[in-house]
């Protein structure tokens, strides 16, 4: 029993069903890293499990509780998602986008409580972005902005956090810096759920890994696991070569420039 | 910690300076604004019946104006805010080309003697927003939910056939008819009505109050739809209650008064840049602002070529270009 | 062969409409002229009138050539007018257009008595009926001779202060330069709103109250209700003189007032008839 279950999903848009059959689980305070190719359905999952798209069947819980049953505010207060790169149009302050995140808990004509207070507090602590909050959001660089939209959703205090391609703007020291902050979440005993591109980050960061292609999970399991290079190359339709990082012990994966993998050679593979 | 309730602190005290400058600010205009006009009336003259009746007049259409004024503002921000478009205004979703409709139709049979009475206009014109809100928002329902790109969509093409619908009407209409449209659509606050200064009243009231209520679900959608369902704002139902909103203020608006441009455009433009995008406040201060500006404007039209008096919507027009414009080069210029 | 067949039908039907209408073929294209015209008994001439012209009501009868604001020229061109009878400010474009196509336009715009008459000389003289039209100016000149000759005969202090009220929303009166401010003085009125500058404008409704008109002349239908309940019913209005006397009136047919063409003369006596009731 986790503290997200997925089960049986199908989803997509009116007409396209992306998502044909995912499960997978996730226990307290895990990160799971989501990987797999451009179209493999990723952000079709996660728009579903944030409740953004609502699945033709399968069911997701969290605690054992059903996602879809519960009030939105209730929703709120469980699950919190951070998308690429949100724009916001007016200039709020990165202080008031994180207070944001409150309001699945402030009542109406409710001013901000005390316990509002500390959790924004804590949140900007955790998230390292104290020394910009009393800037316009607008104005704030992709790291910094990247930084205070986790604050917010770390000002919900869910239970489980998605992310959608946390890093992809961001250069390496920003990455880095994300992803760390991701990881202490564990220490809260917060879930995170993470679209990731970079496989080696992916690899180095998170718990598990769950491997999507065509809808389908393809593996899952540790990066270890996972991250086989006869599934890699198949999958990425690219020679790869995976090796384990000398430091930490985890496998990172290498690219052999100009050996595209052709149709004949997957197919060889799959044998 | 300390940057936190700072923060709060600052809003709160904020809010509090703008409501004292503003209140002060809009009783100062209705003042002024009470002690001028066409007939000539002392401050110190005792009063007698004429002089009472003109200034119980005087105060009715400070009312008005305060009220459309502040309504159309409030209209403003909620557009602007569930639309992400600093560049929306309360006519964009075609509600009042509906109420155009709604008013030609009644001026068009009404100048063959059937329906025309006083305040049958002002009820046409709200029925016909009314109607033209329902069909554009079922028209951008797609499976149960309204995406706002289909709303804004829906509404402009809404008002580009209405407007249409607005000059086949006109050009199909009698000479004289066909002239009190065209003042009519310039805007003008002349009220003879207690009733209508009533509904006018309950309907800006109740919609400013509504949008007061869920300023943190305006404040929500400024990080966009998906977000604000992240955080937990019921958006397809938020949705229709704010649109519903600014669309019956609106409807109202343009009822009692025409259609009068540019106070919904650059009073929530304006509050934002003095107080910040914050909907707790930003919401009852663009009030106070659009009511002390149409005041101002309209005291102008009805003071500066007595007797007669020159259209509302060209002096807002006249004050509000110039500023939009200049808004829009400091922007860019960021 | 069907086509020829075809194209012969058109012609004799074309031809046949030409000798019912007779020798001059005359288009006009506004209310006001048609009236004239038909006052100069031109009425078989003209053969194209706008939907708008509706008096005398045999002329509702006649060929459309679209209407007031639109006139549509391609059909005045297979009229084949000899002459038509336009307004030159609201129609100057389409006035432009014809003369271009070599039209013979007589554009009228009369904005007061004296200009009425030029315009029927005018129409007169370019229809074949100079005489005519000195015999219609003689009669109008002559009733309004008339009246102006009982008015002088009221004392001046008896004279009424008049307000006209051309629209409601918002309210709209006429001021000096207007045919209707010089209507409201022939007939012994006196405009209250007569230092307007411009002849058509939005009027101050305080002022209204302020200047305290005797009787007020509604320039359109009050429509069901009576004209005195909906002008009194206005907030603050129910003290002016002409609401507490009952001297709101919209009785006299608008187009007796704003039509610039014969029935004017009617529209003088109304007022003349209201004023001093």
């Amino acid at each position: 029993m986790g503290a997200l279950e997925v089960k049986n999903i199908v989803s997509g848009y009116a007409g396209k069903t992306v998502v044909k059959d995912i499960s997978f689980d996730a226990a307290e305070g895990e990160f799971i890293g989501i990987i797999g190719p451009n179209g493999a359905g990723k952000s079709t999952l996660m728009r579903t499990i944030s409740r953004v798209l609502r699945p033709e069947s399968g069911s997701i819980s969290i605690g054992s509780r059903d996602i879809f049953s519960m009030p939105q505010k209730e929703f709120a207060r469980s699950v919190a998602f951070v998308s690429s790169d949100p724009a916001v149009v007016f200039p709020f302050t990165a202080l008031e986008v994180v207070m944001m995140g409150r309001f699945p808990y402030i009542k109406m004509f409710g001013s901000e409580s005390k316990e509002d207070m500390e959790a924004v507090e804590r949140a900007v602590e955790a998230t390292d972005c104290a020394g910009v909050i009393s800037r316009p959001i607008d104005r704030l660089s992709a790291g910094e902005r990247q930084r205070v939209l986790i604050a917010k959703a770390l000002a919900q205090e869910p239970r489980l956090m998605l992310l959608d391609e946390p890093t992809s703007h961001l250069d390496i020291s920003h990455q880095v810096q994300v992803l760390d902050i991701l990881k202490g979440l564990s220490g809260r005993k917060i879930t995170v759920i993470a679209v990731l591109h970079d496989l080696n980050l992916a690899a180095e960061y998170c718990d598990r890994l769950v491997l999507i292609d065509k809808g389908l999970v393809r593996s899952s399991g540790t990066p270890k696991q996972v991250l086989d290079y006869n599934v890699i190359e198949e999958v990425y339709r690219t020679v790869v070569v995976v090796r384990e990082n000398p430091v930490s012990g985890k496998p990172y994966v290498l690219l052999a420039p100009g050996s595209k993998k052709g149709e004949d050679k997957q197919g060889s593979g799959k044998k | 910690m300390k940057d936190i309730r700072n923060t709060i602190e600052a809003r709160k005290k904020k809010a509090a300076r703008t409501a004292v400058v503003l209140v002060s600010l809009l009783i100062a205009a209705a003042f002024v604004s009470l002690y001028s006009g066409a007939a000539r009336i002392g401050l110190f003259e005792p009063l007698n019946v004429m002089s009472k009746q003109i200034l119980y007049m005087r105060l009715l259409r400070i009312a008005l104006a305060v009220l459309v004024g502040g309504g159309l503002s409030v209209s403003g921000v909620i557009l602007q805010g569930l639309l992400r478009n600093p560049l929306c205004e309360p006519y964009v979703l075609g509600i009042s080309s509906g109420a155009s409709v709604g008013a030609v139709m009644s001026i068009v049979l009404g100048a063959g003697g059937v329906f025309i009475g006083l305040s049958v206009l002002p009820l046409w014109a709200f029925v016909g927003a009314a109607v033209t809100f329902l069909a554009v928002y079922r028209t951008a329902e797609v499976s149960g939910r309204v995406p706002i790109q289909n709303l804004l969509l829906t509404g402009v093409i809404a008002g580009a056939l209405l407007s249409s619908i607005v000059i086949f009407i006109v050009s199909f209409s009698e000479r004289e008819a066909l002239h009190s449209i065209i003042w009519w659509l310039l805007g003008n606050l002349q009220i003879f009505d207690g009733g209508l200064l009533a509904f006018v009243a309950v309907m800006v009231a109740a919609g400013t109050a509504a949008a007061y209520v869920f300023s943190n679900e305006l404040n929500a959608f400024a990080l966009g739809e998906e977000e604000a369902a992240h955080i937990g704002v019921d958006t397809e139902r938020m949705k229709m209650v704010l649109f519903l909103t600014a669309s019956m203020i609106t409807g109202a608006s343009v009822a009692a008064a025409g259609m009068i441009g540019f106070v919904g455009l650059i009073v929530p433009h304006f509050m934002r840049m003095i107080v910040g995008p914050d909907h707790r406040i930003l919401v009852p201060s663009s009030f106070l602002a659009g009511g002390i500006f149409l005041l101002v404007c309209d005291t102008a039209a009805r003071t500066l070529m007595p007797p007669a008096e020159i259209p509302v919507g060209v002096i807002t027009a006249a004050l509000g270009a110039p500023f939009f414009i200049y808004m829009l080069r400091k922007k860019s210029r960021l | 062969m069907k086509k020829t067949f075809l194209f012969v039908l058109i012609f004799l039907f074309a031809c046949a409409r030409t000798y019912a209408a007779g020798t001059m073929r005359i288009v006009s294209v506004t209310p006001a002229t048609t009236e004239i015209a038909c006052a100069l008994g031109l009425e078989n001439e003209l053969v194209g009138v706008s939907t708008f012209c509706d008096y005398p009501p045999s002329v509702k009868s006649k060929d459309k050539i679209g209407s007031f604001s639109d006139p549509n020229i391609e059909k005045i061109i297979m009229l084949k007018p000899d002459v038509v009878l336009a307004t030159g400010l609201e129609q100057a474009q389409a006035v432009e257009k014809m003369r271009k196509l070599g039209l013979n336009v007589i554009p009228v715009e009369p904005d007061d008595f004296e200009g009425l008459f030029r315009s029927v000389m005018e129409i007169g003289k370019a229809c074949g009926k100079d005489k005519e039209a000195a015999e219609l100016v003689r009669d109008m000149r002559r009733s309004l001779d008339s009246i102006r000759t009982k008015v002088s005969r009221t004392d001046e202090s008896l004279r009424p202060k008049v307000y006209f009220e051309i629209w409601n929303d918002p309210i709209m009166t006429a001021g000096k330069g207007s045919f209707i401010d010089e209507m409201i003085s022939t007939a012994g009125g006196i405009n209250i709103a007569d230092d307007t500058g411009r002849p058509f404008s939005q009027f101050s409704a305080e002022l209204v109250v302020a200047r305290d008109p005797d009787v007020i002349i509604l320039g359109y239908m009050a429509g069901g209700k009576s004209a005195a309940g909906s002008v009194g019913g206005r907030i603050g209005w129910g003290g002016i003189k002409a609401v507490k006397a009952g001297r709101v009136y919209d009785d006299i047919d608008p187009d007796t007032l704003f039509r610039p063409g014969p029935r004017l003369i009617d529209g003088v006596k109304a007022l003349n008839d209201r004023f001093y009731k």
